[in-house]
């Protein structure tokens, strides 16, 4: 394997997916008469065959395990490759990142089949797109300068101005989708203009944007002590903070995902969030350096962050609020902690909020499947059955039943199964045992804890936000086991007779959360290893 | 031989464990609709655990304070800080685990007459419900502690929510918050020390943690034991945070109080002991004195507050506060008789109380209300619920002869003579002040008890409620509490014997560090 010729193979997922680009878009302009279907089957074959690919790198993850099962497996090689003068760098956790958004991708686009079926503009332009917005992701996580990383967050942005603003179902209800996509344009611009003035600082003072240079300078601590760098430094992580969508700029999150169709709120949470995790990560290895102010400022907007996004989420489900403001404030809370554990910078406390990252991804799909269904029942069935009620109510004609989350109302009378299941999913969002959420966020406070003893203070707010999402989380579980008004809004057909993909995600979910309380040593031994 | 065999067979996962599997093949779509099939399962294996708890009672070593048989899980959950799940048994959790399966089986057979739908969530919410509390009793590591601990509260909140209307579901939130901000904080102090220990080197298991707590660095101490006791005074409960304890009392179904009020309020006891006291000691001798004032000031509040209700069940849960504030005195004292009392009085008081529930349940179902001014002249249509409701009540009384009386007068005597008040910490002048000032609340209890027993068993019925026969089943349950509270009552040492070898360790161990 020293033929340098051999590297291509950690680029055959890339290729695959450029080629996938390509042909998707293709399609769309040979073919007008292909059902929306067939693109959609192509674009899982696409990801899947991306997936494929990650196959040679198989055994060495799991050999990173440190299962006895596993001891007779190659080792796996500790590379670490640079090309292009040093703006893309491969190395073992690059390529775990890579496969995490492949496997989100994925996810996304089995779960999305419902909702761009009857998509206003040509589905090809949506696949295609969407792809692209996957390569901004993968480079993300394979950048080895802050050039190419800024480069490649562009990428998925542009995309995504697209996939918000220009497709929304006929029938349904995202007629604001343009607005959300300007809302989106704007606020992304003026974080990347931060992004880049950040970026320019850092060039200015240290003379090199690369993360290895960067590390390399840190190790030996001959770091100039300038303003301009922590300014540049601080600049470049508040402007990271909108691709995730915490604190600084994390009011957009509900303005899109009202706006958009749900598959892009999917999107948005699953894959761009991933790639902007990501990069803080990446970034808070390398930049990073704890005890600076840049560190305090950091958890001071975490911090915000937790109690912000679990306030708003309280408040949406007291007054039983649209479902995607719900999941988009999930979102916000969610990845406070992730920011939280980055933002101490230390090797652990990163490690630990990788691992949350992962668990948090688990719960997001199972959430969204279970909501994705619910409204896929709502939009199917009362929209045949009751426009003559609501006409005689109303006087107009109202072509949809409010999405909101009174209409989980009653799902426990209809479908024991899917109660129970969705509440170990929002319980586990919760943190409360036997669910692997209460297990990352312990992992997550011993790791901040090893800091030092001050690291209490900022703890406890981390606690009133739990107590926060647990009050919002019981409230959520009230509603679905309550007494239904009207049973004949949901067919019991769709949820439970058929095998379909929504349950079969969201029940996998909660097998794996329960399955990770007791089981999360192999993941986190893989994490410890690579970071 | 035989002995050696039913050694063999005593496995402490399967206490924990087995309870949990009953209620998920009662909840699994498999498992019939019928209510009684259900109800004799739930009870056949809650009878069976009852049983299997007894043989470990037996074959505990009550002259040892190390744990006995002990198991944890053969992998690590979290490997990276040392974390498993490890369960074990020595002479108090063992006294608690026995609590649990008694109350528990007397709930199910209360729930009989008293619960009247959802049979298959209530019986295996009840059913895992016992599997995670004896969990809690018989942790032998902070995380499995903590994690138990979390783990109870949504099934509680089900047992509380689910036969009641909007108002049920309110007061179950409101427990769900109440003790889950304590949780937290108790969640962050179990991380707290799992990051020190891993560094340190320090096994998480209870024994290696009572030894070595103490050279803990004193902020971490002091961080981890306040953590600690803002969970269990929120479950205890001590006197300002009670607020949650009448509302989810009064709108649970009897059997669910039942529970509530013998079991799961002990939990906050016996994390109090065995943590607080036995780890921290240090530390929380500065935080005791203060504890004592809130006990005696609860106790006195909350008897006060008892004698203005006209509602039975009211009337009980306001009692329970008052009678929690006196075990808390007698772990916060430092003495070993004081320790000895609290523990026998959480006994006692885990009898009684369900006892007294059990027969408000009767009394509601009978005659349809609760209200002291509708009720009256009961011992004319039911007598034998009337002498056995006058055992319980005088063991709540604490006349002598009965449970209540030794717990009561011992763990009162321990806060009396307590070694705190030579240490002139702060308010530690106050103590004795303060414990004779709870003695009132014995003055007290007797006022609305008897107050109780007047209005609902003798005074004269404003209604004629015809003729009212008593179920074998409730008989049965209130006879034997009642026989239990008069055996125990005259031979204390049937339970003392068990615990005194710990408490007297633990008091020696500490005194020697501390003076």
């Amino acid at each position: 394997m020293n033929n340098e010729i051999f590297n291509i193979v950690y680029f055959i997922p890339d290729f695959i997916l450029i080629f996938g680009i390509v042909l998707l878009a293709f399609i769309g302009f040979g073919t007008k008469h292909l059902a929306p279907k067939w693109h959609l089957r192509l674009l899982n074959t696409v990801l899947c065959l991306m997936l494929l690919a990650f196959m040679p790198f198989l055994p060495g993850f799991l050999k990173l395990t440190n299962l006895d099962v596993f001891s007779n497996l190659t080792p796996f090689k500790d590379y670490n490759l640079t090309f292009l003068y040093g703006s893309i760098n491969i190395t073992p956790l690059n390529l775990f990142f890579k496969f995490l958004i492949t496997i989100s991708a994925l996810l996304t686009s089995l779960l999305s089949f419902g909702f761009v079926k009857k998509l206003n503009r040509k589905i090809s332009n949506f696949t295609s797109l969407f792809l692209i917005a996957v390569l901004g992701g993968y480079g993300v996580c394979i950048s080895g300068d802050l050039i190419t990383l800024f480069l490649s967050i562009e990428i998925s942005s542009v995309a995504l101005y697209f996939l918000i603003s220009s497709f929304y179902n006929k029938k349904d209800r995202e007629k604001n989708s343009l607005e959300a996509g300007v809302k989106y344009f704007i606020i992304n611009g003026v974080s990347s203009g931060l992004m880049l003035l950040g970026i320019s600082y850092i060039y200015m003072t240290l003379g090199t944007v690369n993360f290895s240079d960067i590390n390399t300078m840190m190790i030996n601590k001959i770091l100039p002590a300038s303003p301009l760098l922590n300014a540049g430094n601080l600049l470049f992580f508040l402007a990271l903070t909108c691709k995730l969508g915490v604190f600084p700029f994390y009011i957009w999150v509900m303005d899109i995902f009202k706006g958009s169709n749900y598959a892009v709120g999917l999107f948005i949470t699953s894959v761009i969030e991933l790639s902007g995790s990501v990069a803080l990560i990446k970034t808070a290895c390398t930049l990073g350096c704890f005890g600076s102010i840049l560190n305090f400022t950091l958890i001071l907007c975490a911090i915000i962050t937790l109690v912000l996004g679990n306030l708003i989420a309280l408040r949406i489900v007291k007054k039983e609020g649209d479902i995607k403001d719900f999941l988009a404030s999930l979102s916000i809370s969610n990845l406070g902690y992730v920011f939280l554990g980055t933002a101490f910078f230390t090797k652990s406390s990163v490690a630990a909020s990788i691992f949350f990252l992962v668990i948090y991804l688990i719960t997001n799909f199972g959430l969204w499947a279970a909501f994705m269904l619910i409204v896929r029942n709502l939009r199917k069935y009362t929209i045949k059955n009751e426009i003559s009620k609501y006409e005689s109510q109303y006087g107009s004609k109202k072509l949809y039943v409010d999405e909101n989350l009174g209409s989980i109302k009653g799902v426990a009378y209809i479908s024991p199964f899917f109660a129970a299941i969705f509440t170990i999913c929002i319980l586990s969002n919760a943190g409360v045992p036997v669910m692997a959420g209460f297990s990352a966020k312990f992992y997550l406070f011993a790791n901040i804890l090893k800091c030092g003893i001050w690291t209490v203070n900022t703890l406890i707010f981390a606690a009133f936000a739990s107590i926060l999402s647990i009050c919002y989380s019981y409230k959520v579980i009230h509603i679905a086991f309550q007494k239904p008004d009207n049973l004949k809004i949901y067919k019991k057909k769709l949820i439970f007779d058929k095998i379909n993909i929504y349950v079969f995600i969201l029940s996998s979910a909660a097998f794996l959360l329960i399955a990770g309380f007791f089981l999360s040593a192999p993941v986190i031994n893989i994490i410890n290893n690579l970071i | 031989m035989a002995v050696n065999f039913i050694f063999s067979c005593l496995n402490i996962f399967t206490l924990v464990l087995l309870p949990v599997f009953a209620g998920l093949i009662i909840t699994s779509p498999f498992f019939p609709n019928s209510v009684v099939k259900i109800r004799r399962f739930a009870k056949g294996f809650c009878l069976f655990n009852l049983i299997y708890t007894m043989f470990f009672m037996l074959f505990i070593n009550s002259e040892t304070t190390a744990f006995g048989f002990t198991k944890s899980l053969p992998f690590d959950i979290i490997p990276q800080l040392n974390i498993s799940m490890s369960f074990g048994l020595d002479s108090l959790s063992a006294l608690m685990c026995l609590l649990t399966s008694l109350i528990m089986f007397l709930a199910l057979m209360a729930s009989k007459t008293m619960i009247k739908s959802k049979y298959k969530p209530y019986y295996s919410i009840m059913l895992i419900l016992q599997g995670i509390i004896t969990g809690i009793f018989t942790a032998n590591d902070l995380f499995t502690f903590s994690a138990f601990w979390m783990l109870e509260i949504p099934f509680v909140y089900f047992l509380v929510s689910m036969h009641g209307g909007n108002t049920a579901k309110q007061s179950a939130l409101r427990y769900v918050l109440f003790t889950f901000s304590g949780s937290v904080l108790m969640f962050i102090s179990a991380a707290l020390i799992c990051a020190y220990g891993k560094d340190a080197g320090i096994m998480l298991n209870f024994e290696e943690l009572t030894k070595n707590a103490v050279n803990f660095p004193i902020v971490l101490q002091l961080t981890a034991c306040t953590g600690f006791l803002a969970a269990f005074i929120v479950k205890m409960p001590v006197f300002p945070f009670h607020v949650w304890l009448k509302d989810a009392l009064n709108k649970a179904p009897a059997p669910v109080s039942m529970v509530l009020a013998a079991i799961l309020l002990k939990t906050g006891a016996y994390g109090l002991i065995r943590i607080n006291l036995q780890m921290f000691y240090e530390i929380f001798q500065l935080i005791a004195p203060t504890l004592i004032i809130l006990g005696a000031i609860g106790a006195v509040y909350a008897s006060y507050c008892a004698i203005n209700q006209n509602d039975i069940k009211k009337i009980i849960s306001y009692s329970i506060i008052a009678h929690m504030g006196i075990i808390l005195i007698g772990i916060c004292s430092y003495t070993e008789f004081g320790l000895n009392g609290a523990i026998f009085y959480m006994i006692a008081h885990g009898l009684v109380s369900a006892g007294l529930f059990a027969g408000q349940g009767i009394i509601h179902q009978k005659f349809k209300t609760g209200k002291l001014e509708l009720l009256g002249g009961i011992s004319h249509y039911i007598p034998e619920i009337t002498v056995l409701m006058l055992i319980l009540c005088a063991s709540y009384i604490a006349i002598p002869f009965t449970m209540g009386f030794n717990g009561e007068i011992l763990a009162l005597a321990g806060g009396f003579s307590s070694p705190l008040i030579e240490k002139g910490f702060f308010a530690a002048n106050l103590i004795q002040t303060s414990v004779i000032f709870a003695a009132l609340s014995i003055i007290l209890s007797a006022a609305y008890t008897l107050r109780l027993m007047h209005k609902t068993f003798f005074s004269l019925a404003e209604y004629d409620f015809g003729k009212i026969q008593l179920s074998n089943h409730q008989t049965a349950i209130l006879a034997l509490l009642a026989f239990a509270v008069i055996i125990f009552g005259i031979y204390p040492n049937g339970i003392m014997d068990n615990i005194s070898f710990f408490s007297s360790f633990n008091i020696n161990t500490i005194l020697e560090n501390i003076f």
